[in-house]
């Protein structure tokens, strides 16, 4: 049991900024926005272009995260003025990358092996040392996203979501606080890729098949797990932060737990699948004797 | 009614988890002396399965003791993929056989205390725990032997994918039609749905069309094959699965040899020898397969087919 769990939890350090940033595009900016899956990968992309260049580390992290936070901006401003709906330039946006991350690395696998990357010392030493490090900067990463939805700015964003036309009529620059909205969660897709690059020793055109998908699913089922036992009504950060990582930690225990119980993963998705709608159901049954 | 229907969900539901609870409690059905086997598979795919079943079937002849295989397939899922690898490690099989390039990658970076075998990569990193066996044949032989069928060939398509194992092969047929001045016309695709578009925009002056060991391209070949059909030129593939489904001849490795040769490492690992011991087995002798019902529509003799194989020693296999 204690191994499925660690199992699951080392999976979950890396995924939790894809996840985050997946609930910021939809639950506060309310847009799916397709284009985390590019930048997941794009942010691999470029810290194992730049590690193999010889680059140091750090600056090879700093230019991936910026990177993912570009691709961001870069979609903001295809939907400016509306001109574009935000699903359709998510999806155009990922085309985009789909070439552009296979010109940023020259091929579609750099492997990272043999390369010194930010935590590869550290998993030399010992692996406990390794996933502490890689959780310290995973969590840095989503606290200093999370203080700052904390902050005015945080709240501009939700209004954002919420509605954008009063946000307009207020006199406010709707079009910059989507940019920094769009920034921040492509910058937190591109952290989770490049950390992801690092603990599985490679960056590939294709690591991030069902990325998206994932992170929607294990975001959504965060929130009803937490709904179970919590008020969710009111905005509250420390709860929705709480959602997201119960949520992708439920998703790879349960991954994991039916793995080791030896189930043909061929039926693994549709078992999950069942087993998740249970999970749902209760929720919303707990839901419904909470408010009765 | 509605009540009725969430208590028996509810009972469903612990059902199940009572049963988790006592599967993780129960001792494991392993004996000690049972050698376990993890063998992952990035995706289902016919050309993976024949290596997987290459390698068990010869295995079991090669090691006299009882061995338990367990197959993982990640199903494109890098997830799942890091969880079965994952799995395979906290359950300590004696040996984890990741196939393909970017599985025994990952293999790699998350074991380090279990022996890998991997199985049809290009991995050039020397582990201690890690043994290879690289299915690439030199592209320059697949031309060569091309030419020699086809002495008057000036236009070839090759149709590829963005895949890791397959980007460099490219640049290698490439190469190797310069060397030969002739005129390649690359396509490349990234999805599959990419594939119709991709082969619509073959040159009509292309003699002939030309695919590697490509999971992806392989997925869809009757679109090619209905192309090739209808232009009345011949499809060259690099596997036999392929040559099956209606391509004219192929130029490749068995998958099942992968496996053979794979068993034989796995043998060696399993009685004693580490893997970093092992030198990389380099899978370099075509087999040429030919579905003459093919060539047969294309009225193409097999005689040129034959006589190339006679020239270059390659095993013949006629579907």
């Amino acid at each position: 049991m204690l191994e499925t769990f660690i199992a699951a939890l080392s999976q979950t350090v890396t995924f939790l900024p894809m996840a985050v940033a997946l609930y910021i595009s939809f639950n506060i900016l309310r847009a799916i926005d397709m284009t985390l899956d590019g930048s997941f990968v794009l942010g691999a992309a470029i810290f194992a272009r730049l590690v193999e260049l010889n680059v140091s580390p750090v600056i090879a992290a700093i230019s991936a995260v910026l990177s993912g936070a570009i691709a961001g901006i870069g979609v903001s401003i295809m939907q400016r003025g509306q001109k574009i709906d935000s699903l359709l330039a998510g999806v155009l946006a990922t085309f985009i990358l789909l070439s552009g991350n296979l010109l940023i690395m020259g091929r579609p696998n750099i492997s990272l092996l043999s390369q010194v990357t930010l935590v590869s010392r550290a998993f030399q030493n010992s692996q406990l040392l390794g996933w502490i490090l890689v959780t310290l900067l995973s969590g840095v990463f989503c606290l200093i996203i999370c203080a700052i939805l904390f902050t005015k700015l945080g709240l501009i964003l939700r209004a954002l979501g919420d509605n954008p036309n009063l946000l307009a009529r207020r006199g406010k620059p709707i079009e910059l606080y989507r940019l920094l909205g769009f920034a921040m969660t492509n910058g937190l897709a591109a952290v989770s890729g490049c950390l992801t690059a690092q603990t599985i020793g490679y960056a590939d055109i294709g690591m991030s098949y069902g990325m998206t998908l994932t992170a929607l699913g294990t975001v959504i089922l965060g929130k009803q797990i937490l709904s179970m036992g919590l008020s969710m009504h009111k905005f509250n950060i420390g709860k929705e932060f709480g959602a997201c990582f119960i949520g992708v930690l439920f998703y790879f225990f349960a991954v994991n737990g039916l793995l080791r119980l030896e189930i043909n993963p061929l039926y693994l998705k549709m078992l999950l699948g069942t087993i998740l709608i249970g999970f749902l159901r209760l929720a919303g049954i707990a839901k419904t004797r909470g408010q009765i | 009614m509605n009540s009725l229907f969430n208590k028996l969900l509810l009972i469903c539901f612990y059902y199940i988890l009572a049963g988790c609870v006592v599967c993780y409690g129960a001792p494991s059905t392993f004996k000690p002396s049972i050698k376990k086997i993890g063998i992952i598979m990035p995706i289902e795919h016919k050309a993976l399965l024949e290596i997987s079943e290459g390698f068990q079937e010869t295995l079991k002849v090669l090691y006299s003791g009882p061995i338990k295989f367990k197959v993982g397939n990640a199903q494109g899922d890098i997830n799942l993929q890091r969880a079965i690898i994952s799995q395979m490690h906290d359950a300590n099989y004696d040996l984890v056989v990741p196939i393909a390039t970017s599985v025994v990658q990952m293999t790699t970076a998350m074991i380090s205390n279990q022996s890998i075998l991997g199985l049809a990569a290009d991995v050039t990193e020397k582990k201690d725990n890690l043994a290879v066996v690289n299915d690439e044949i030199d592209k320059e032989k697949i031309i060569a032997f091309i030419h020699k069928v086809y002495p008057k060939l000036k236009n070839i398509s090759l149709v590829y994918s963005s895949s890791d194992k397959i980007f460099p092969e490219a640049a290698q047929v490439e190469t190797a039609c310069k060397h030969r001045h002739i005129k390649l016309h690359s396509l490349m695709i990234q999805n599959l749905s990419d594939l119709y578009s991709a082969s619509q925009a073959i040159p009509q002056d292309t003699e002939a069309v030309f695919i590697l060991k490509d999971c992806l391209v392989a997925s869809g070949i009757n679109t090619l094959v209905q192309l090739t059909k209808k232009r009345k030129i011949p499809l060259i593939t690099s596997d036999d699965g392929t040559v099956q489904q209606g391509a004219s001849f192929a130029v490749g490795v068995s998958e099942k040899d992968i496996g053979i040769e794979g068993a034989k490492l796995a043998a060696q690992i399993l009685q004693g020898v580490s893997p970093g011991k092992l030198s990389m087995v380099k899978l370099t002798k075509p087999t040429i397969f030919i579905n003459l019902s093919a060539l047969k529509y294309l009225d193409q003799d097999l005689a040129p087919i034959k006589s190339a194989a006679k020239a270059f020693h390659y095993p013949l296999v006629i579907k």
